[in-house]
């Protein structure tokens, strides 16, 4: 692959994510509405969080079925609820556009469609993760009452306590590790690995591989 | 050096993709050890500032930064580079991806050091647009600040990968040891 086509590359991609983040922005408070189900779902299976409800601003209310046990509100005998900002979950679906102006940046994967169609279910899978790495590190600030060194300012102990079991340090840390790492990390990671997954053109000036035979 | 895929064997794509994901979740895991946090993060994001700030009094702005923050004292607009504004994450993603990859060791650490460079002047691009964004379109601010440049980051790391891997590619083979 040739320096034009580096360069026809990184001109169509750039040129292409801007009218792509504008759509994006229009249409991912929808997209965080319509995941909600799903997340929900998953995140039953493996936390306490009984259900998510939509909070009207974009984002959602997580209800748990910690039961609260001291505190101001340890009298009313109620779960503990947190929120979920809707500018965190916007954050996994950055991804979306990112894949979009790889995918259709000449040189373009032979099978365009079925890139699209695998990436756009990869990335879905990865919000459901992604999201649910984000409830796990509120719960595991529940439940161990105590800031997450992935964000000492946002993951903050409520003023009461739940009862659960606390998790070990190591968990306490990879529950950080893995909310940094779905906020951070994985939304633009994610589409540059699929490109390279799906797109021999890409391995072929990403990587330095041979043209097929 | 390339990357090749025959497909009898895949183990130098495969030793390359371990290779990536052990540095960078390393990484990534040593942003959140707090001696490191507070002895190299914070500070560095604390340089941030202070280049931004020179920078834009370069141009006759009239930035003031302390600690962290940058600000247009005049017109009492500032901004805060907190943890996942400083690129440092980028960073470490690029930085991981050329280390990993089979070339010669003095190209890597070159790719690696000038490839950070290029992506902090990047950032500071961001951080200073940022700074003014909040003064003159402060609803944009949000957009901007937390998916279009982060975009934009990482794609700048990839381009700069790109051209990376096609310049160390065309080193004369008589040069490698």
């Amino acid at each position: 692959m040739d320096r034009s086509a580096r360069f026809r590359f990184a001109l169509f991609a750039v040129a292409a994510l801007v009218p792509l983040m504008g759509l994006w922005w229009l249409s991912v408070d929808s997209m965080i509405a319509a995941l909600r189900p799903l997340v929900a779902w998953f995140a039953a299976l493996l936390l306490p969080v009984r259900d998510l409800l939509p909070d009207g601003a974009g984002g959602w209310t997580a209800q748990t079925s910690l039961q609260v046990t001291s505190g101001k509100w340890a009298d009313a005998r109620q779960e503990a609820n947190f929120p979920v900002a809707a500018e965190l979950l916007r954050r996994y679906l950055v991804a979306w556009p990112f894949f979009l102006a790889l995918a259709l940046a000449p040189p373009r994967a032979p099978r365009l469609g079925l890139m699209l169609v695998a990436g756009s279910a990869a990335l879905t899978l990865l919000f459901v993760l992604s999201a649910t790495a984000l409830l796990f590190v509120f719960v595991a600030v529940l439940i161990n009452h105590a800031p997450n060194p992935a964000d000492r300012l946002q993951f903050v102990p409520p003023p009461f306590y739940v009862a659960a079991p606390h998790y070990s340090g190591p968990i306490f840390f990879l529950a950080g590790l893995a909310f940094y790492m779905a906020s951070y990390v994985l939304p633009l990671l994610a589409p540059i690995l699929l490109w390279f997954a799906f797109n021999p053109a890409s391995r072929r000036f990403g990587l330095g591989a041979p043209p097929p035979c | 050096m390339t990357l090749d895929f025959p497909p009898a064997s895949r183990w130098p794509a495969v030793r390359y993709l371990a290779g990536f994901a052990l540095i960078s979740i390393g990484g990534i895991a040593a942003l959140l050890v707090e001696p490191i946090d507070t002895g190299l993060v914070q500070p560095f994001s604390r340089v941030l500032a202070s280049v931004s700030a020179a920078a834009i009094n370069l141009c006759g702005g009239g930035a003031e930064a302390q600690g962290a923050v940058l600000s247009l004292a005049r017109f009492g607009s500032g901004v805060e580079i907190a943890n996942g504004c400083n690129a440092i994450e980028a960073s470490i993603l690029l930085a991981a991806a050329i280390l990993a990859f089979p070339a010669r060791p003095a190209h890597r650490l070159a790719g690696a050091v000038v490839g950070v460079l290029l992506l902090q002047a990047v950032n500071l691009l961001r951080i200073i647009s940022l700074l003014y964004l909040d003064l003159y379109a402060p609803a944009w601010f949000d957009f901007f600040h937390l998916y279009f440049w982060d975009a934009l980051i990482m794609l700048d790391g990839l381009l700069i990968f790109l051209v990376w891997q096609r310049w160390q590619d065309r080193r004369p083979l008589a040069a490698t040891g």
